[in-house]
């Protein structure tokens, strides 16, 4: 049997793997061969070997004194304290980094919300409603996809151009159709777009804002409170919400909030 | 007659049912080789304490997805490898052990009487393991696993993600770094003891003729 000869140069780029076994079977013959009849790549191996038996010297080490001491408890211990594991009910939704814009929606609305910012709309064109006009009683909603988490591109939405310029034309918000759907959403039932969400007559002042039907206005401490608290039951850690914990804001939460926001005065 | 033990999969099953303390066998079973893991990388006891401990935290939060064609070892490595290279990302500054620091002492050890075979497989073992330090993380994990907890590359391309070509390639580039960087530090090794016998010598010209054909036997 012939095997074909390597160059010194080709087998001293082997010999790093030769010396560990790791060779490509298909080459191990032939650096074999070559290894038997050339003495410089023979000690070069030779030398490899024994920094590789230096190695070895870390892999008999004995375990540092003490070192694992009480581990097994204590990793039972971690997991006692309430580690999720197999057995529990799965751990809440990982919060994923949104994409910019639902971000920034999503930064919007808990910013508005929470700080009850006045947005002046002069600048988009919106006036300032100031009272209502039209007076069909304020109902509780049915909440869109109750127990379905929100996102932002499920906020309703209004078309420019069927907002009135002054003044608003039913009680809630007046929706068009959402993000990426046929159908209109509101907050309030579909169709007759009733809503317990504070509205502008409801004493409290407010404006829808842009084309996303926001409600901005100034909200009750105790609503916000009310607010702050469904949102961290929502999440189920006790953890303060982030503007990324928009992410997993329940829709059971929105309703919590609706159901307790102060009625508003019938005209 | 030995009681028959159950194999980790049997274990697994047991802690998915529900038996939590079931758990525990797998942790004082493999808690060795989990510490090992860590060590091999990041060459610190204490945090490779706390990386296999975190790793037999994040092993049992994710044991209902286990995969059962597979050694439990196998996913241990891996949660244990990958983790403990998070680590070493985490504190890059983290060199292991200094050469320079090492250079100091092996040579201080040299000027005081000869060591016992214990001490000196221990300068050996630090002096390896401050040369490994300095190699790449990339290259550390697979000459660690390999040369060190003696896995097959078929292994250790399951444990770290990366394929069997790559694990060989990083392999031979690692083994050759260690080379390299184990002759490095020979020479500064080499010139420091020279520096140091020279210096002993000006302060000592009396004994120039007894000490030096000494320290240069060592």
């Amino acid at each position: 049997m012939t095997f074909r000869r390597y160059t010194c140069r080709t087998v001293r780029d082997m010999l790093p793997l030769h010396v560990g076994g790791d060779l490509d079977p298909k080459h191990v013959t032939a650096v074999d061969e070559h290894l038997h009849g050339c003495l410089s790549c023979f000690r070069e191996f030779r030398e490899l070997a024994t920094l590789r038996g230096r190695l070895g010297v870390l892999a008999e080490e004995p375990l540092p004194r003490g070192v694992l001491d009480g581990f097994t408890d204590e990793v039972m211990a971690r997991i006692a304290v309430g580690e999720p594991g197999p057995a529990a009910p799965p751990p809440g939704r990982v919060v994923r980094l949104v994409t910019l814009p639902r971000l920034a929606a999503a930064a919007a609305l808990l910013l508005a919300v929470s700080l009850g910012v006045r947005i002046a709309l002069e600048g988009i064109g919106v006036e300032p409603i100031k009272e209502m006009t039209a007076g069909q009683p304020m109902t509780t909603g049915q909440p869109i996809g109750a127990g379905q988490p929100i996102a932002a591109t499920d906020l309703p939405v209004v078309e420019r151009d069927e907002r009135p310029t002054v003044g608003w034309p039913a009680p809630g918000l007046r929706s068009g159709p959402g993000v990426g759907s046929e159908q209109p959403v509101s907050f309030g039932a579909p169709g007759n777009q009733a809503s317990s969400l504070p509205s502008p007559n409801s004493g409290l002042g407010g404006q829808q804002v842009g084309r996303v039907g926001l409600w901005f206005g100034e909200l009750p401490e105790e609503l916000l409170r009310q607010a702050e608290q469904a949102l961290r039951e929502a999440h189920g850690h006790g953890r303060p919400t982030s503007i990324i914990g928009v992410e997993e804001f329940d829709r059971g939460a929105l309703r919590e909030v609706q159901r307790d926001a102060p009625r508003p005065r019938r005209p | 007659m030995t009681t028959p033990t159950r194999d980790d999969h049997e274990v697994i099953r047991a802690c998915l049912e529900g038996q939590q303390e079931a758990f525990a066998v797998l942790v004082k079973r493999h808690e060795e080789r989990a510490f090992w893991a860590a060590y091999r990388v990041l060459g610190d006891s204490e945090a490779s304490r706390d990386v296999a401990q975190e790793a037999f935290v994040r092993v049992w939060r994710a044991l209902d997805r286990f995969d059962f064609s597979m050694a439990f070892t196998t996913w241990l490595y891996r949660i244990t490898v990958n983790l403990a290279i998070d680590h070493l990302r985490r504190n890059k500054r983290h060199k292991g052990v200094d050469i320079d620091v090492l250079q100091e002492r092996l040579a201080d050890d040299s000027r005081e009487q000869a060591p016992d075979h214990n001490q000196q497989a221990n300068e050996l073992a630090e002096a390896v393991r401050a040369v490994l330090s300095t190699l790449d993380e990339k290259y550390r994990t697979v000459i660690a696993l390999r040369d060190l907890e003696g896995l097959s590359s078929k292994q250790i391309s399951d444990i770290t993600g990366i394929t069997h070509a790559t694990v060989r390639w990083r392999l031979h580039v690692a083994r050759k770094q260690f080379r390299e960087a184990w002759d490095r530090f020979e020479t500064r090794r080499a010139k420091a003891a020279r520096a140091r016998m020279a210096e002993r010598d000006a302060e000592q010209p009396g004994e120039t003729a007894t000490t030096t054909p000494r320290i240069l036997e060592d």
